[in-house]
């Protein structure tokens, strides 16, 4: 999770943990795109506004090193942002979802299960994927 | 804790929505309430700074943070006139800033200290 509010830390990690999962934090973009560097992660939360690198210019920056290697890290944003011009501006970034704060846990568990399924489908086999 | 305490609290937070999201967890509950009470102080006074400096950016920023904060702890008026603010800055309108400012001081006076009563006398 790239995030900078020490509240909005604090909430989603927990809410997080409840579920089962391990969770690392960032407080910025800057940290989250030298963590991608050397890491992967079933998801990444990003924060839209973050203090030396914002989450827009991190997920376009991340989403340009994997042209490169055809690796694709789900990265969802997390922001109070609540207009459609912005969430367009987080897709258009090639971030793969949404997830709007406050954050409400059925909103969470919703992306979670979409991440799960995408993650099962990217690891069957072709032979898997057959109809 | 007593009654008092809960219901004083309960005119800045909508409770019931509070606990849904911390899932009824108290110890989460303690803990955001603990960090804004360290938090909100300093980011209020950033606001307050940003907006003597005549920064609109700043105040843009800051509000956007508040906004987000209170809106994850369902202090919802409050949020929502510190997204006022965060539009008005946007808007580069000076008076609108000024307006919402007022608005947003008027309703967290109180604020703070009914955080820190319904803590305290939780810890007791």
């Amino acid at each position: 999770m790239a995030e900078d509010n020490a509240i909005n830390q604090r909430l989603a990690t927990r809410l997080l943990q409840k579920r089962g999962h391990r969770v690392t934090v960032v407080g910025n973009g800057r940290e989250a795109v030298d963590l991608l560097e050397r890491s992967t992660f079933d998801l990444v939360l990003m924060d839209v506004q973050m203090p030396l690198l914002d989450g827009i210019a991190a997920t376009t920056l991340i989403r340009e090193r994997e042209k490169a290697t055809g690796d694709h890290q789900p990265i969802f944003a997390l922001t109070a942002y609540a207009v459609k011009g912005d969430q367009d501006r987080c897709i258009a970034a090639g971030m793969d979802g949404y997830l709007s704060k406050p954050i409400r846990p059925e909103e969470l568990d919703a992306v979670l299960l979409t991440c799960g399924s995408k993650r099962s489908e990217a690891n069957r086999s072709p032979a898997e994927l057959q109809p | 804790m007593t009654n008092s305490d809960a219901a004083a609290l309960e005119k800045y937070v909508n409770m019931p929505e509070l606990l849904a999201r911390v899932e009824n967890d108290r110890e989460l509950l303690e803990d955001l309430l603990m960090l804004f009470r360290e938090d909100f102080p300093l980011l209020r006074d950033d606001l307050h700074a940003a907006v003597g400096a005549g920064n609109p950016a700043e105040v843009q920023k800051v509000a956007h943070t508040l906004k987000g904060m209170l809106a994850n702890l369902s202090i919802n008026r409050a949020a929502q006139l510190a997204a006022d603010i965060e539009a008005a800055a946007r808007a580069g309108e000076t008076l609108g800033i000024q307006q919402a400012i007022a608005a947003f001081d008027r309703e967290e006076t109180g604020l703070l200290a009914a955080v820190n009563t319904f803590m305290v006398s939780g810890e007791r």
